[in-house]
Parts: structure tokens; sequence; C-alpha cells
């Protein structure tokens, strides 16, 4: 995994979503009971993705949203 | 610059919740200006509240949300989609509004992506800010509005 995406990845998380930074890692999961996402929350990040790196992720399966991880490694194999 | 007229032709809000009389600058796909004048008249304030009425806060946002919706350029809107606010975010009310006062708001595309708009939207009263936040806006199919949520 790049973890230079990660963090850009993260940082977007903290700043637009206002997840507190501390318990947020790599695999933390974003939709679950452990960072409690919500669907207008995925909008957020289908937007800060798009700002970030010109990759359109509306229409992407779930699996894609689920860590910061599931998301850097959806943005590495589209930026090929 | 709009009229109300030429506004009415552009979004479907209707008295008493048409909460932009005039636009004084727009920029399509960037920025806009416009005007509510607002009078002791309006419904709102014969229970909000009968002894002192001040215009609800919600109602500030949705002034800033009409104006966003203006700013979409009508080439932009594709015919079977919708433009629906999505969040408030960090909006204050940093004074009161009261009959008389005339809202000039203000509204700036910060950031334009296909999922998602988000404005930086300021109210000011005789050149003093009253109320600022930013509003989020995203598109849903015409047809989805009413189908029953999957989640």
């Amino acid at each position: 995994m790049n973890n230079a995406i990660a963090d850009q990845i993260k940082e977007m998380l903290v700043e637009n979503l206002r997840i507190p930074e501390n318990i947020l890692t790599y695999d933390s999961e974003l939709f679950g009971d452990e960072i409690g996402l919500d669907s207008i929350d995925s909008i957020e990040i289908v937007a800060g993705i798009d700002t970030l790196f010109g990759i359109d992720m509306t229409g992407a399966d779930r699996e894609h949203f689920q860590s910061i991880r599931a998301l850097t490694e959806y943005v590495e194999s589209k930026q090929g | 610059m709009m009229n109300l007229l030429e506004i009415n032709q552009r979004i479907k809000q209707r008295p008493p919740f048409q909460m932009i009389e005039r636009v004084t600058e727009l920029e399509p796909n960037v920025s806009a200006t416009g005007i509510k004048n607002v009078s002791v008249n309006e419904p709102y304030f014969a229970g909000h509240f009968p002894d002192t009425p001040i215009m609800p806060g919600v109602l500030l946002i949705e002034s800033a949300a009409q104006l966003c919706s203006l700013v979409f350029a009508p080439e932009s809107v594709e015919e079977d989609k919708l433009y629906v606010l999505l969040k408030v975010k960090d909006f204050k009310m940093l004074r009161p509004v009261i009959p008389g006062d005339t809202l000039v708001i203000s509204v700036n595309v910060t950031m334009s992506t296909k999922s998602a708009f988000e404005f930086a939207c300021v109210i000011k009263v005789d050149g003093e800010v009253r109320a600022k936040g930013n509003l989020l806006f995203t598109t849903m199919d015409k047809n989805a509005v009413y189908k029953p949520s999957q989640e």
C-alpha cells in the first residue's frame, strides 16, 4: 500500500468528516461500529477522492470504501 | 442580474417559501449574490416569535440554498436530475435578522466534483455578517426521490 496516498486520504477524512485523527488507522472500519460513517459521508469521500486524485468513485463497490487501506488500493489500481 | 420573474423560471420555490427576490451578481457555476427583503408580513413571524419577531435560522440557510441552486448553469443540469441539499456545515447565526432587514446573500463554490458541490455562504445586513456557513449539494435522479430507502 502506498503510504503517501493513504495519508492524504486520512487527512481528507479528518478534515472533511471531522473524524478524530487519534482513532483513525489505515484499517479502521469506516462504515461499521468503529467509525460509524453513513451514506452522506460516502458522497463526501467520493468528492474528496475526486478532488485529491481526479478519480471518480461513483458506483464503486462498497468494499472499496471499507477502510483507508481499501480506498488507497482503489486509488492505486486506477492510477495504474 | 435576475429579477423575480427570471428567478421564477429557474427555481420552483414560491411564496411563502421564496427566499431570494433578486440576483445582483451571477457567475454560473462559480458564485452569486442575491437579495431578500424581510417584511413583518412574513407568515412565520406570527409564531417566531409573537413578541419579538426573528427570522428563523433555518430560513436563512434556505435563502442561501436557493441562491446556490441558481448558480448551477441551466445547461449543466441534466433534465432527469435534481440538485439536493446534502449537508449544512458549520452554519453560524451571528446576530438576529428582524423585520425591515435586507439580506445580502453571497455564495461561492469551494468544491465542484462529479458527485458533490460545496458553497461558502455569507449573509449580511447593512454590511454586517449575520450568518455564514457552508452547504453541500449533490444530484439525484428525480424518479428516485420517492423510492423507499434501501438501507
